[in-house]
């Protein structure tokens, strides 16, 4: 019974307005600053080491750069072409991960395969998988978790050892119709804690799971979705009921959650439609939702918010049109 | 007059070029899928498998951006429900794939009887981005060819069509 009652109420979706907040925002790294070479080029998704070292998937130029937590250039590795060295496009897939030993995990769904880098950036191998992918994590045990994006009506997520080996898949989706839709409202992000749960975030459906490290659902917990996103002609379609009935309707999800990260103290870190921020506590509980405003002088897109994975560590937000990242604190 | 001779003599030259030309492809790509090979678990390399009716097969190299490979995956699946026991092989080159990818395919995709591994590159010149379908008769004959341009599901129109009229 409890468990009907968890998923009818959790088909409904909740619009409201939410609250505005004053953020710091300090510059760490501006694009526009640098000298040519070292511009960031529509840079798609960024993961931060224990060491505070940032590493950005520079998808423009199709490699990784690596800043020190000042935000000095410290490296770049990757390339583009074909091979299985090579770095294609993330296209908005939150496509970088970072392991305990700094190693660098690199989902290319263009070709689609994932690219593991050593600290120094040495390319160590690449594997392919059968379908696009929209996320990378990567846990203790530096097992690989892929968010799937795939028509079939198989699990979210997708395991595979460090040394590309497949592991196991879990996860169910949001909507299991074929459909461009449903395909839509299946995207999801996903990002491990310290303890190897792995919280997985839909891109278009306000809700937050959290998974054992054997792929056990634990827990589901909705947010807000900001009033301000959704005109009111369109909220008659936004519903689950709507998608699973018309999964190729042409109707297009307003909501976006870009990203999701996880801090050190196991404090969860959600990024929306660029300019608001979702924060859930350890057991995936929605804590704080607000709204934010960019620095006066611009006028940046961030997607991605990306915690420290160590306790009472900054937050960095990666701006995808200038290729901006700014440390954020006390969020 | 002369004018409207002389274009309908071009038009008619063009059009039986294209033909010549289009058969002369289709001569090349049957000449090649005879030399493709599929790896053993002996280590032997044998040629592809020819069913008693119609053999559907994709050779992979590569994925491209425009053309994901969950749907060519899909297509085959949707056709393999259509038509179950269907002659399909999905063969994955060597230089593309490792043997690990091609064991992860067999473990994800749910038609893993039909998933191997084999030297594709006699077809490689005639790969529409990264891949290639073909359907073959018991006498190892090309049937059909997939061509550019092609929605995923007017391919498994086709597919199915042909398959029906057996």
């Amino acid at each position: 019974m409890s468990t009907i009652l968890s998923i009818t109420l959790l088909a409904v979706q909740v619009i409201a307005a939410i609250p505005d907040a004053q953020i710091k925002l300090k510059p760490v790294y501006l694009s526009s600053q640098q000298e040519s070479k070292l511009k960031l080029s529509g840079p798609a998704a960024m993961a931060v080491a224990r060491s505070g070292n940032i590493y950005v998937f520079d998808d423009g130029n199709s490699r990784v750069v690596r800043l020190d937590s000042s935000g000095k250039f410290m490296a770049q590795f990757g390339q583009p072409g074909n091979g299985p060295e090579a770095i294609e496009r993330a296209g908005l897939n939150d496509s970088i991960a970072v392991d305990e030993n700094e190693n660098i995990y690199v989902s290319d769904p263009a070709t689609p395969k994932v690219l593991i880098f050593s600290s120094d950036g040495t390319f160590q191998r690449s594997f392919r998988v059968p379908f696009p992918m929209t996320s990378i994590a990567v846990n203790k045990k530096r097992e690989i978790f892929l968010t799937a994006d795939t028509p079939r009506s198989t699990e979210l997520i997708y395991v595979f050892s460090e040394t590309g080996k497949y592991l196991r898949r879990f996860g169910e989706k949001l909507i299991k119709s074929p459909g461009n839709l449903a395909r839509f409202m299946n995207i999801a992000v996903a990002a491990c804690d310290a303890n190897d749960n792995l919280f997985v975030a839909f891109r278009s459906w306000p809700l937050i799971r959290r998974y054992s490290p054997e792929g056990k659902l634990i827990s589901e917990n909705q947010f807000t979705i900001p009033a301000e996103l959704v005109k009111e002609g369109q909220r008659k379609y936004y519903s689950l009921e709507f998608v699973a009935q018309y999964p190729d309707s042409s109707f297009m999800p307003p909501l976006v959650t870009h990203s999701i990260s996880i801090s050190g103290n196991g404090t969860g870190y959600l990024l929306l439609n660029a300019h608001s921020i979702v924060i859930f506590a350890p057991s995936g509980r929605v804590t704080k939702q607000f709204r934010f405003r960019a620095p006066r002088d611009r006028d940046n897109v961030f997607i991605r918010l990306v915690a420290v994975p160590k306790a009472k560590a900054p937050t960095y937000l990666l701006d995808i049109r200038s290729g901006e990242i700014y440390e954020t604190s006390a969020l | 007059m002369l004018a409207k001779l002389t274009l309908l003599l071009a038009s008619a030259l063009v059009a039986a070029g294209c033909h010549l030309s289009a058969a002369s492809k289709s001569a090349e790509i049957a000449r090649s899928v005879g030399r493709v090979t599929i790896n053993k678990s002996t280590g032997n390399k044998v040629p592809i498998p020819l069913g008693r009716e119609l053999t559907i097969v994709n050779v992979f190299d590569g994925f491209s951006p425009g053309c994901p490979t969950g749907n060519r995956f899909d297509t085959i699946e949707r056709f393999d429900s259509l038509r179950p026991g269907s002659n399909v092989l999905l063969i994955f080159s060597e230089k593309g794939f490792s043997t690990q990818d091609v064991e992860n395919f067999k473990a994800i995709l749910p038609m893993a009887e039909s998933i191997v591994q084999g030297d594709i590159e006699a077809l490689r010149p005639y790969l529409i981005d990264g891949k290639l379908l073909v359907v073959l008769d018991s006498n190892g004959q090309l049937v059909w060819q997939e061509k550019a341009n092609v929605s995923e599901q007017q391919l498994l129109s086709e597919l199915s069509a042909l398959v029906k009229q057996q």
